[in-house]
Order: C-alpha cells, then sequence, then structure tokens
C-alpha cells in the first residue's frame, strides 16, 4: 500500500548543495562560483596538468568548435571537466589566506550508464594558510561527513594523483549504511559498499607548490589543501537514488519523490 | 594507465614468499596503485592494476610493482625474476653503425648486433611468462623482447639483420607521404613529424609504437638487431594518437622512462637471447650507445619538521631515514635536510612534496590523527547570486513549483561542439524555454505518478552564445490533457511571477514568454537586488532517513471509483479500504470530489470518487488484470451496509 505524501519537493541536488554549504559555512568556507565554459588556462594549465601530458586523459573534454565574439587570442574554449577550474581562477585574483567551496556543473565526455553521465556538479574545497596539511584536510572532512550523513563516520586516505596536488589522496567513508560492516544486511551485501565496508567519496590532496606559484602565491609562504567530490554521487549515496541520468532528464518522477517533512 | 600483472611472476622476486592474493591487493590498492580486477589464469592469478600516474614511469611492469610492495612491506624484492647466465663478446663478421637525427626526439638508442642465432618456439619458462599476462607466446626472440618489458619496463625491438641493405640505422623523421608497413599488415601513412627507425632510408618501425614487416624477424632469421631506445614522451604520445595505434610500447614511452634503463635492459636481453636463441655459433657484437640525452643524477632535499608540517603526523628522523631504506633511496643528511638521491627510474619524485608523499604512503596515512582546527578570522563572504538562487526556490517551492535540471547540451544552438556525443547534444543551448518545454511535456503524462494535477516546474542553469555564457532562471505551467477544474496555466504563471516580484521586491522583465514559460536573465535580477546579510532563506532539508523509490519502466493505468456512502461515514475509513483491497499494484492515489446529496427517501448520502494509479515493477499490466482488482474492491465496497458503487 503507498504511502502519504506531504511536505515541499525539494530537488535532490539542490539538498545535497544546501546541506554541503550550510556545513562548510559553518566550518569557515566561503562559496564562490564560476564559469562552465572555460578556457584551457584555468581548467588545465593553471592546475599543473600540461598540453600532451598523460593526466590529460584522465578527463574526456568537450571542446567548443565556434568561435566566441571575444576570444582574444586564438585559444579554444571547453566545457570545464572539474570545479577546480573555479579554484584556479579563484587564487588568481585573490590572496591568502583564504577557506573556499565552489559548487557547479561539469562536463566529461565519457559513455553513460547508471553511474555516468555527460553532466554532473562538483564541489571544490579549497584552504589556503600558513599551515595546512593532511591533518587539516582530515579533520575537516571528518566534520563535514560526519555532519552531511548524520552519523558518526571515519575517513582514510588511499593514495592516488590528481596533478594539481602532491601528495594526493583518494578519500573513503566507512559506510554510513552498515556502520563499516559492523551492521551488515540480514542477506547479501551490503548495497552500499557492495560488503567491503568503505565508500569512496572524492579525491583530495595538498595544493601542488606549482599550482601556488603559478597563481601568485608563495608556496614557501602558503600551504593549502584542495578537494572535489560529487554532487550527484553524493545524492545517490545519501538517498538511495540508483540511476545518475534521471538528474538532467528534467523528470518529475525523481524530484517530486523528493519532499521535506513540512 | 592500467597494468596486467602475474602474481606468480611477482612471487617470483619474494621466492614465493608474498603474502596471500588478497591481502597482497589491499595492500597495494590502499598505499600505491589499486588493484582493479583479478582474473584467474590456471594456477595464476592476472592482477589488472590501474597504475597512478605519478607512478607510470616506473610501475608498468613486474619489478616496479614488486618493488612497490618491497617499500610498503619492508621486504625487498630480488633484482629479478630469475637468474640470468653471463654471455661473451666476440667479433662479429658485421659491424653496425647508429646515427640519431633527432637528438630532441630520441635520447638514447642502443644497437646491437647478435649473429648466428636460431629462431625457435621458446622455452618452457619464457613461453609461460609471456602467457601468464595473457599474452601469446611468438618465438624466442620475439618472446625475450616482450619479456624484458614486461619485466623491467623496457620496451625493447629486435630487426633481422640480414634484411637490411646494410648494417646502418638512423632514428630520423619521415617524410610527408611515406608509408610503413606494420607487422600487423596495416599500411600506414606518415607524416613529417613521426619519427622512424630507418636503415638506408628505408623505414623499419615507427620509433616507439610499431615495427614493420620490413626487418620483421622470421622463422629464418639467423642475424638479429637488438633495439633498447628511449624516446621524447610527447612526440610518441603525439603520434600514436595521430596514427590511432597504441602498443604496449606507446604507452610506456608516453608516460616516459628513463632513458638510464635502457642500458639494463640491452644487458638482459641479450642475456636472455643468450640462453634461449644461441647456437654453437652464435657471436654477440658490443652495443652501439648513442645517448644525446643524458641527465644529471636527481637530487631532492627534505626535512623532518617539513615532512610533518605537509603531512601533519610528527616524524622523527628515523621516520624518514626508514622509508628511504625501503625505497633504496641513498641520502645524506646536511644540518636538518635530508639530501636524497631519488633512483633513475622515479621520475615521479622532484620536489620536496613528492618524497612527502612517498614517506606519507609508506609510513601510512592510517596513522593521520585528527587535529584541533586552527582559528583563523577569514571572513565567510556571502554570496549573492547562491542566496538570491536559493531566495528564489524558496519562494518556488512554497507555491507548488518543483525544480527540474535539464540537459546543456541539445541539437541547435550557436556554440558547436567540436567533438558531441550525439547528434542531438551537438549545441549549448540558447535558452531555458526549449527545454522546460519539453519537461512539462514528459511530466504532462506522469502527472498522476508524480502528484502534480497541473505541471508547475522552474529550473536555474546557464545558456551560452556567442557573446559567452549567461545565468537564467525560468518558470513553466501546463495543465494535462483532459484535465479540468483547475486554474488557468496563465493565470498560475501570472500569480507567480507577482509572488516572486512581491517577496523579491523587484520588477521582473522577461526575455522570452511563449506557451505559459518565462524565461529571465538571472543576472538582471541580481543587478537590482541587495546584498544579503546571511544564507536567511528558509529551505527546509530532507530527512536523513528518507529514502529514493525506484521508478518503474512500465507503463501506468488509471481507473476511478465513486460511491455513495450513508452522510457521516469515515473518509478515511472508505479511503482505507478501497487501498487495502486494490493491493501493492497501487502506487499512487488520490480523492478527487466529494458531495453530499439528499435522496427522494429521505436519506442523505455522501458520494466520494476516488483516483488509483496502478503500476508494476516487472511488467506492463493488462486491462483484465487492473478490471478484476477493481471487480474485488467494488465486491468489498457493496458489501458493506448502504455503500453503493456508482
Amino acid at each position: 500500500m503507498e504511502e502519504k505524501q506531504s511536505g515541499k519537493v525539494i530537488n535532490p541536488i539542490t539538498d545535497v548543495i544546501l546541506r554541503m554549504a550550510k556545513i562548510f559555512t559553518e566550518l569557515g568556507f566561503s562559496i564562490v562560483e564560476g564559469p562552465e565554459l572555460e578556457t584551457e588556462k584555468y581548467n588545465f594549465d593553471l592546475l599543473n596538468v600540461p598540453k600532451d601530458h598523460p593526466a590529460r586523459d584522465m578527463q574526456d573534454t568537450f571542446w567548443v568548435k565556434t568561435k566566441l565574439n571575444n576570444s582574444a587570442d586564438n585559444s579554444p574554449f571547453l566545457m570545464r571537466t572539474q570545479t577546480s577550474a573555479i579554484q584556479a581562477r579563484f587564487m588568481e585574483k585573490n590572496k591568502p589566506p583564504f577557506k573556499i567551496v565552489c559548487p557547479g556543473k561539469t562536463y566529461r565526455k565519457e559513455a553513460t550508464d547508471a553511474g555516468h553521465e555527460l553532466m554532473f556538479q562538483q564541489i571544490e574545497g579549497l584552504y589556503v594558510d600558513k599551515e595546512v596539511s593532511l591533518a587539516t584536510l582530515k579533520t575537516v572532512l571528518n566534520k563535514f561527513f560526519d555532519r552531511f550523513f548524520e552519523k558518526d563516520v571515519d575517513v582514510r586516505f588511499r593514495s592516488s594523483y590528481f596533478p594539481f596536488v602532491e601528495p594526493g589522496a583518494e578519500i573513503d567513508i566507512s559506510c554510513f549504511k552498515c556502520d563499516g560492516r559492523k551492521n551488515p544486511p540480514k542477506e547479501g551485501n551490503c548495497p552500499v559498499c557492495k560488503g567491503s565496508g568503505w565508500v569512496e567519496v572524492m579525491g583530495a590532496g595538498i595544493v601542488h607548490p606549482k599550482v601556488l606559484s603559478d597563481a601568485g602565491i608563495d608556496p614557501n609562504e602558503w600551504k593549502g589543501f584542495a578537494f572535489g567530490m560529487g554532487i550527484e554521487r553524493m545524492a545517490m549515496l545519501k538517498y538511495g537514488i540508483d540511476d545518475i541520468r534521471l538528474f538532467y532528464s528534467g523528470d518529475l518522477r525523481l524530484v517530486n519523490q523528493f519532499r521535506t517533512k513540512n | 594507465m592500467n597494468f596486467k600483472a602475474s602474481y606468480k611472476w611477482l612471487n617470483d622476486y619474494y621466492d614465493g614468499k608474498l603474502p596471500k592474493l588478497e591481502e597482497f591487493s589491499r595492500i597495494l590498492t590502499m598505499n600505491s596503485s589499486e588493484v582493479d580486477g583479478v582474473e584467474e589464469n590456471g594456477d595464476d592469478f592476472i592482477l589488472d592494476i590501474k597504475v597512478l600516474p605519478s607512478l607510470a614511469h616506473s610501475c608498468l611492469c613486474h619489478r616496479g610493482i614488486a618493488r612497490e610492495f618491497g617499500a610498503l612491506s619492508g621486504k625487498k624484492p630480488k633484482k629479478y625474476s630469475r637468474e640470468f647466465s653471463d654471455y661473451k663478446i666476440s667479433k662479429t663478421s658485421g659491424n653496425l653503425s647508429v646515427k640519431i637525427s633527432e637528438e630532441k626526439l630520441c635520447r638514447r638508442y642502443i644497437g646491437r648486433l647478435v649473429e648466428k642465432i636460431e629462431v625457435r618456439p621458446s622455452p618452457l619458462w619464457l613461453k609461460e611468462k609471456v602467457e601468464s599476462v595473457g599474452q601469446r607466446s611468438i618465438n624466442n626472440v620475439v618472446d625475450a623482447t616482450n619479456f624484458v618489458m614486461l619485466e623491467i619496463g623496457q620496451p625493447m625491438h629486435a630487426f633481422d639483420a640480414d634484411k637490411l641493405k646494410s648494417l646502418s640505422i638512423d632514428v630520423k623523421k619521415a617524410k610527408e607521404g611515406d608509408y610503413i608497413k606494420t607487422l600487423d599488415g596495416k599500411d600506414v601513412e606518415l607524416d613529417a613529424e613521426t619519427l622512424l627507425i630507418t636503415s638506408n632510408s628505408v623505414p623499419l618501425a615507427i620509433a616507439g609504437i610499431k615495427g614493420g614487416v620490413y626487418a620483421e624477424v622470421d622463422e629464418d632469421t639467423k642475424n638479429i638487431v637488438l633495439e633498447s631506445a628511449n624516446f621524447d614522451p610527447v612526440n610518441i604520445r603525439k603520434t600514436a594518437q595521430r596514427i590511432n595505434i597504441k602498443t604496449d610500447a606507446s604507452k610506456r614511452y608516453e608516460n616516459e622512462i628513463s632513458p638510464e634503463l635502457a642500458r639494463e635492459a640491452m644487458e638482459v636481453l641479450t642475456k636472455v637471447i643468450n640462453e634461449v636463441a644461441s647456437t654453437k655459433d652464435t657471436k654477440i657484437a658490443e652495443t652501439v650507445d648513442i645517448y644525446p640525452g643524458r641527465t644529471d643524477k636527481y637530487k631532492v632535499s627534505i626535512s623532518t619538521k617539513e615532512t610533518t608540517s605537509i603531512i601533519g603526523i610528527p616524524f622523527k628522523d628515523s621516520d624518514l631515514e626508514n622509508v628511504f631504506k625501503r625505497f633504496g633511496f641513498d641520502y645524506e643528511k646536511k644540518g636538518e635536510k635530508y639530501i636524497v638521491t631519488i633512483p633513475d627510474e622515479r621520475l615521479d619524485v622532484r620536489i620536496k612534496e613528492d618524497l612527502a608523499e612517498e614517506i606519507g604512503r609508506i609510513y601510512g596515512y592510517d596513522k593521520l590523527k585528527d587535529i584541533e582546527l586552527p582559528k583563523t578570522d577569514i571572513p565567510v563572504k556571502i554570496n549573492k547570486s547562491f542566496y538570491y538562487s536559493n531566495k528564489i526556490r524558496e519562494i518556488m517551492g512554497e507555491n507548488g513549483f518543483s525544480e527540474v535540471n535539464t540537459y546543456t547540451f541539445v541539437d541547435k544552438g550557436d556554440l558547436e561542439l567540436e567533438n558531441p556525443m550525439s547528434p542531438d547534444k551537438k549545441y549549448l543551448r540558447t535558452n531555458l524555454t526549449e527545454s522546460i518545454k519539453n519537461a512539462l511535456e514528459l511530466n504532462a503524462r506522469y502527472s498522476e505518478i508524480v502528484e502534480m494535477p497541473q505541471i508547475k516546474i522552474f529550473e536555474l542553469s546557464h545558456v551560452f552564445d556567442k557573446r559567452g555564457e549567461h545565468s537564467r532562471f525560468v518558470v513553466g505551467v501546463k495543465t494535462p490533457i483532459g484535465v479540468k477544474g483547475l486554474p488557468k496555466d496563465a493565470q498560475v504563471l501570472e500569480n507567480i511571477l507577482s509572488e516572486l516580484k512581491n517577496k523579491l521586491g523587484l520588477k521582473l522583465e522577461n526575455i522570452n514568454n511563449t506557451d505559459n514559460i518565462s524565461e529571465f536573465d538571472f543576472a538582471e535580477i541580481l543587478k537590482n537586488l541587495p546584498e544579503p546579510k546571511s544564507y536567511d532563506y528558509k529551505i527546509n532539508l530532507l530527512d536523513n532517513n528518507f529514502r529514493f523509490k525506484k521508478i518503474s519502466a512500465y507503463p501506468f493505468m488509471i481507473r476511478d471509483i465513486a460511491l455513495f456512502v450513508p452522510e457521516g461515514t469515515d473518509q478515511d475509513k472508505v479511503y482505507d479500504l478501497i487501498l487495502k483491497e486494490a493491493g501493492s499494484l497501487v502506487v499512487k492515489s488520490r480523492i478527487f470530489d466529494v458531495f453530499t446529496k439528499k435522496f427522494p427517501d429521505g436519506s442523505s448520502k455522501t458520494s466520494y470518487a476516488f483516483r488509483l494509479v496502478f503500476q508494476s515493477f516487472e511488467k506492463t499490466l493488462s486491462d483484465d488484470e487492473v478490471n478484476k482488482i477493481m471487480e474485488k474492491v467494488t465486491q468489498k465496497l457493496n458489501f458493506n451496509d448502504g455503500w453503493t458503487v456508482r
């Protein structure tokens, strides 16, 4: 028998962004936005991803063929592949210390399936100050994920590589569904972590000194951490949404399910 | 890049003493490169290792992975997976000469002539090695070159010396219009940017990518030229992309390999060739080594204090020293600083942050502890566009509008993509109106399922034209065909716009208004709004336990049922009875009509009308099935005293 629904509709992406914005604001981060139509300079060059480097293969890029009216030089436009582009723009114009988070749409040319979409949103975090380490990052993330999932979750770092950070890490959290295998389902594997007890949630690391110096920030004086996570992925994890392709189809069969209690 | 490694082969570096596969994979995944998959291969396993780009200089081979494990576990691997016997240099009848015409593109070329060998099937150990990673054994010479690449990561090549006009090699660029028939029989057209291995101007191989048939080693080959070379990674990458050929060799070169490795690789290859292909007359010449790209040893310095400040773990000197020893890094200490000599193959370790990462991951990130966050006086700035986007969402939500998101890519627009995913997603949209129009039509069909008799939606997104990127806000209203008794769409739209106007306190001027859809320039709206002081919009968030319900892919069916009951009969009692009887195929329902009527016999009865929406997750429901359920419901209702289904 169906349940009665009540309350106001909230788009799950909006719910997740607002939830994140609230937590990060409480943690002292300012929200910064940036363009989706980007140049190589901000999406790659300033992020230590040189031309003709295999690291550019990590993200397949949509390039814009048409010339824009204001393209001063011949550098082509692209659809940003990562919200890190906002980070590059911000650092160029602002003096540290700063703590920012940057939500926004990103685009990647890859085959679509239940877990992959051509467009999706990310939120980028950047904290540049005199003393920032992986321990600072871990502490901030621990606080964030505890509040986001409204329960005590553990954060772990796995060695990884992103050109704009060094050291770089993949961040996992203990499964919020089965409490890191402490409360496994009676039958079968936990649907969220597939029985591993851990869920991959973001990439992060210490901002590469070249990224700082290219933005005019002295890496001997300043250090920073950066992270990036997928918004839809977090919505899918938190609310059990099974197909990322539902988000951009304008389909109310997804959206109208999401109602607040009052 | 992924590297397929044999577990047995890796175990050879440890005399069979590697931990169990699962534990080995876990250690590698946590602190080095992820083991992405494991496949059984006879009594062995093939590990699919997603080698991190930073480790791709050194770890696209078994020894690299064995060394990573060595550093992680503190157990040193052997230098090679097996012992090789030595060979002797002797006078050959021919003399090889090597010239590098493109010194920027070819950093090193080592050639060696070996005479009077015999091409035959590989001995068992070599055949097993090559097949252990799922490759096909070809012959002893080809397998030997592949073995060296898989063992230490240096791509190798062998040419049939008798097929060359003279024993001279020149590494030079192709001429526009040249072509080469590659080993797999394809004719590849070359351009002036393609680097070739040539002999007397005949292309023998596309340097670092693919060999040609011209000097192919076959079963009659007697004399061979062995190649161990190093090429510029960017040129290899561009050429491989241009001619669309990616090989095990090209992938390694484009990730950059140390030219120092070429010397060791030639030694190993010569030993293997001597072991598996020699005859009693075999003669091995000295190498010809042309090395224009020689570089000095790299040194990086870091102090314990610096490591602590990057990682955030209070390290001791001994912790750093221990990690250096595990990697086999030579170091000396000058004052506070360790000056570390980086092994040639570790092209990824160039600055102190790189060293800090090595120390962090080997020491173990699991030892990272939460810290007291330093108090900062960095003010939180309120983002105006973020604030008002959500203020609009608040007002729209209060008035029963749902927010949708639709695609940026559409089939027409001003800005065209160079590489669209499909023709209908070739352009960036210039407006949101078209997208919302489609969304209104789509959702009008699902009106009953989404519990929105009149579809009321909005979107906040960006559009693009030749002037650049613009932020837009769009609202649309649509009543599904056949639905009656609702306010006019135009009226609903007008009401929400005036509500927005009042709440935001500004005039709204649409830039588009068709089919009960209004689109606005969000930047224009923002311009006339005051700076917000805090994020005080009122939007409730979802309950933490909220769960999404899967959407059925099958069509739904609607049935209405109306009945008279004695006045005063509880509406919920009727509703509950209907739902209980109708069962689990009812996914949505609502009451849509209530009135009370006096009958000639003096009794007063109330009519309730309900709408039931049936849908299955397993199949398309038939009329028959649903009709049967409705008959059952009708019978059950009529069974009650004074209840009559109309």
